[in-house]
């Protein structure tokens, strides 16, 4: 309880956790700012009737989900460094690892809400004159998000909780921080206090989710 | 007029045309029947291009859809431009679930035919009010008995004024009830003179207002007629003999 009798290190904590939450929602938004849409092109590229633009993605999917994402964090800043001697940014790095790892989760569950979709939905299109793109713009794709909307949730918060890996990059964030100050402080206050904030952003996470459904409610 | 000639179709070795003539005349209503897995529905899908044809000949009001065998279909400018006078109406319905009733209708208007919305609205109104249904355009569709949402289908399909329209079985999946709602909508239709193509088990309705019936039988025209040749006097056994488990 020491961390308490001392007022000046517990508000310097304080401010280094709030650093590393901004670094985590950072991780968070940007990672899905991309990983969102790049998914859904890999999901229809998945779909595709070429073999050579669906077999490739195939064994990325493969790749992505198989393996872990602390591994692609490694590979993707370590890689490049020791086989071409290019130095990526840190947190250029973890991005990049991010997206890539998450839009192949994304792609999936985009990929079974568009195969969920009866056939009657296209055909309808077809025949009312609209053109194979509107036809997914205005006709699939609202339906597909109406059905991946709790899948997607599942996603959403395991992101806000895997925002914890990027410390092995050497990025200052909330687990690392708790970390440090918990040995240095010989207390166990500080981890209560990390998964108090990972909490908190997951509780924000379905409280959006909760919205985001009721948003389409409207049909059935 | 649509003009067909020896169409064959195949899903992979199963040939489900095998060679089948007929023609829609402006203004009529053809009726066509037989059992299931005759072929009807593969026929009437391969007239609006839910299905493409393996060999045969086919043609809309003088332009070529399709011929030759392998059969070669017109650039896509002809294509589209038959499409346009065909309508279609499915077993399933297939409403759009996310678009209100009025959108349904509305959609094809104004984002295929580029009309305005207040133009689009109120030729969907009036297509809505054909079917009885124009009170229910800020519904959605799963707020609608089957029925009804039947009704907004046709509503749809006849908002863009098609020259041709096709029902595949449009009953088969209500109740004998709501069945009489669609078959009365499409009584009236017939008495307008709306040139129809009506697959369906719904004989007696088939025979009341039909011009026309064809009879399938295993991928063939097995007998076309009036109403009065395949119901009362019925040449070919397979007619009598499927026309018969509908008298008992």
């Amino acid at each position: 309880m020491r961390l308490f009798q001392n007022p000046e290190k517990l508000f310097l904590m304080m401010s280094e956790f709030w650093g590393g939450t901004v670094t985590a929602l950072e991780v968070f938004f940007l990672t899905l700012l991309f990983a969102l849409p790049l998914g859904l092109f890999i999901a229809l590229g998945r779909m595709s009737k070429n073999a050579f633009i669906r077999q490739p993605l195939h064994i990325y999917i493969l790749l992505m989900r198989g393996t872990p994402l602390l591994l692609q964090l490694i590979i993707v800043f370590y890689g490049p460094a020791y086989l071409f001697g290019i130095n990526l940014n840190r947190f250029f790095a973890a991005i990049l690892s991010y997206v890539l790892n998450y839009a192949a989760y994304f792609a999936e569950i985009y990929r079974g809400g568009i195969l969920s979709i009866p056939s009657g939905q296209y055909e309808a299109a077809q025949v009312l004159g609209f053109s194979r793109k509107m036809t997914f713009v205005r006709i699939i794709l609202p339906q597909v998000i109406k059905r991946i909307t709790l899948p997607m949730s599942n996603e959403f918060t395991t992101l806000v909780k895997d925002t914890a890996l990027i410390s092995t990059l050497a990025i200052v964030e909330i687990f690392r921080i708790a970390k440090s100050a918990s040995s240095q402080s010989v207390s166990i206050i500080p981890l209560f206090v990390a998964g108090a904030i990972y909490l908190i952003l997951n509780a924000g996470v379905t409280q959006f989710f909760l919205w985001f459904e009721k948003q389409q409610d409207y049909y059935r | 007029m649509i003009i067909a000639r020896d169409i064959y179709k195949n899903f992979g070795t199963n040939a489900v045309l095998k060679g089948i003539s007929f023609e829609v005349n402006i203004g009529e209503v053809l009726a066509v029947i037989g059992s299931s897995g005759s072929g009807k529905s593969t026929m009437l899908r391969c007239l609006n291009r839910l299905e493409y044809i393996n060999s045969g000949y086919i043609e809309v009001d003088n332009e070529i859809l399709c011929q030759g065998d392998p059969a070669k279909y017109s650039p896509n400018s002809v294509l589209q431009s038959i499409s346009r006078n065909m309508g279609m109406v499915f077993q399933q319905f297939n409403l759009f679930p996310h678009f209100s009733v009025l959108r349904n209708v509305t959609v094809a208007l104004t984002h295929v035919r580029k009309m305005s919305k207040e133009d689009a609205r109120e030729t969907a109104m009036q297509a809505l009010v054909k079917t009885g249904l124009d009170k229910k355009a800020d519904e959605y569709p799963y707020q609608l008995s089957g029925g009804q949402q039947q009704r907004v289908a046709i509503s749809r399909a006849l908002a863009l004024n098609p020259r041709y329209l096709c029902f595949d079985e449009p009953t088969s999946s209500l109740d004998p009830e709501l069945t009489s709602e669609v078959l009365s909508v499409l009584r009236k239709l017939s008495q307008e003179k709306t040139t129809m193509i009506v697959v369906t088990h719904e004989m007696a309705f088939a025979r009341e207002i039909a011009d026309r019936v064809i009879f399938m039988d295993d991928g063939l025209v097995a007998e076309k007629g009036t109403p009065e040749d395949i119901f009362r006097n019925p040449k070919n056994p397979r007619t009598v003999q499927f026309l018969k488990k509908f008298s008992d």
